[in-house]
This record gives C-alpha cells, structure tokens and sequence, in this order.
C-alpha cells in the first residue's frame, strides 16, 4: 500500500484496483481499511476528505515523511527476503553464480 | 435531521441492516459519533465505486467494525459528569419532594423527613449516576449477557425503595406540605431548564453521526 501511495495520493478503491493489477489479487474493504486506518493512526499516512461530484466525497490517502522512510525500509527488507528465498529456491542458480 | 436520515445520508448505497449493525457495533465499542461518521461515509464511497453490496465488499458487518480497532472515545470528562448530576440532583430532589408534598397534602399533614427517605433518595441519585457513567460500557453488558442484566435491573429496582425502609421511622424533622410540593416543582423546573441551557450551549450528551467535511 505504502508503495501504491508513493506514485501519488489515492482513495481507498483506487488502492484495491492498483494492487490487484499488480498481481497481489482482490483485497477485500474489510482488509484494506483496517490496515489503511492503523498506517494513518502510526503517522505513515495522511487522510483527508475531498469534495465528490454531487454526491458525498471520498477519503484521499497520501505518504507522510516517516512513511517515505518506512517504505524505504520495507522495500529494502523485501528486497533481502527476496535475495535469499530465491537462493534457497534455486541452489544450482546461486553456486553457480558464486563460481563465476 | 434524526439518525436514520443522517445515516442516510452518509451512506444511501449500503444496506440499512448492514450499515445499522455497523453502527450499533461501534457505538457499543465506545467510537465518537464523527468518527462512525467518517467509518460510514468510507463504506459508501467503496461500495459506490466498486458496484458492490457491502457484505460482500466488507464481509460481516460487526467483523469488520471490531477490525477498524476505533478507540474508546466514551470516557466522560469532569465538566460532563458535573452537569449530568447537578441535573439528576434535581429531578431526583424534585420528583421525591413533590410527591411526598402531593401526599402529605392530600392527607392534610406535613411531610415527614427521615432518615429513610433520604437514604432512597441517595440510592436512586446513585443508580441513575451510575447508569450515566457507564454509559456505552452498561449498554455492552445488556446485550452481551441479557438476562444478568435483567436479573441485575430487578435487584436494583427493588433495592431502591427497600434501602430506606429500615430507618423509616427515624424522623428528623417535618416540613409543611404545600411549600414541600411547591419546592419539588421548582426543582423539577430548574432541572428541565439547565438540561435545556446545557444543550443550548452544544454540550449535551449526544453525539451525532456527523458527516466527515471536506478539505477542498
């Protein structure tokens, strides 16, 4: 989510749909807006109401400063996770790599 | 505007058994009512754009509030729990007063005042305090465990006139009947109109769903 909002601010279902286009699948509102909701009660989100086209306005999302850093910090571990599960993954890959 | 056409308002596109439950699940969490508001409003905006139900979108309605993890907001403050008695002080003054004034003129006597009466008079100021403070936590209670509840309600309507049954007979004094009722009105009228001065003044208890403003 956190990487969703880096691109620029969004509203809830916009996050959902970004995120499903990714590849990360359908996520339900009752699992997106707890966890926007507890990303904003920590400070890594902004919330603000924006006027709607007639109708009631929509919550827009956006980083804050300290979600900046937590996403850089976040991406780093992913990435970490992400080198060593492929190595377990594809041993002949890694050694070989290591050989060369 | 009453609560079913606010949360209409809020929230025309979400099922009204949902969005009731919903509702009722956060209060009984203790959420400010702009904060349910704001919860509501967050719900519609997703089942407008999605095209969804908001079973569907949300899951169960009553899940989904316990999720959201809202914090307790129905703590009272000094300044609240001060009103709220100075207000049940005075009815519970007034309607005691009156009646007792009421009967003892009907009977052509004067008002016996004892030990007793001001015990009864104390319990149920207590009780009614009580429910007051409790509040949002009390309302939890009955629908968790109904029937303690109501065992509990039982005992306590009885309690009230027995406590004082004892030291009936222990008189302090006797007031005369008609300045007695006169009294008990006054205070009944006082009561009603800091109760209206309180709200007149926007510090009343009620805590309105109100809709979250925007910002552009």
């Amino acid at each position: 989510m956190l990487r969703v909002l880096k691109d620029r601010p969004a509203h809830g279902y916009v996050i959902a749909a970004e995120l499903e286009r990714l590849g990360l699948g359908a996520l339900g509102g009752g699992t997106l807006y707890p966890i926007l909701g507890r990303l904003h009660r920590d400070g890594l989100l902004t919330a603000e109401w924006t006027a709607g086209d007639g109708g009631p306005g929509r919550k827009v999302y956006a980083l804050t400063d300290v979600g900046v850093q937590e996403l850089d910090v976040q991406a780093e571990r992913w990435r970490r996770f992400a080198r060593i599960t492929s190595g377990i993954a594809s041993p002949v890959a890694g050694q070989a790599g290591e050989q060369r | 505007m009453n609560k079913n056409e606010t949360v209409d308002l809020l929230a025309p596109s979400v099922e009204a058994g949902w969005r009731d439950d919903f509702v009722l699940e956060l209060r009984l969490i203790g959420a400010s009512g702009p904060v349910i508001a704001d919860a509501l409003a967050e719900v519609e905006d997703h089942c407008r754009e999605s095209g969804q139900g908001a079973e569907d979108a949300f899951g169960p309605s009553v899940e989904y509030a316990r999720a959201l993890e809202l914090p307790d907001e129905s703590r009272w403050t000094p300044a609240q729990l001060l009103r709220t008695a100075t207000i049940l002080l005075l009815l519970v003054f007034g309607v005691n007063a009156g009646l007792a004034g009421a009967i003892a003129l009907a009977n052509d006597r004067r008002v016996e005042i004892s030990v007793g009466l001001l015990i009864s008079g104390g319990v149920s100021l207590a009780m009614m305090m009580l429910v007051f403070v409790l509040g949002v936590r009390l309302l939890r209670f009955v629908f968790a465990h109904p029937a303690w509840f109501a065992i509990g309600f039982a005992a306590a309507v009885t309690v009230v006139p027995l406590a004082g049954l004892p030291f009936r007979n222990a008189v302090l004094g006797s007031l005369p009947a008609g300045p007695t009722l006169a009294m008990g009105i006054i205070a009944v009228a006082l009561a009603a109109a800091v109760a209206a001065i309180v709200k007149l003044a926007g510090k009343s208890l009620a805590d309105p769903l109100v809709p979250p403003r925007s910002c552009s």
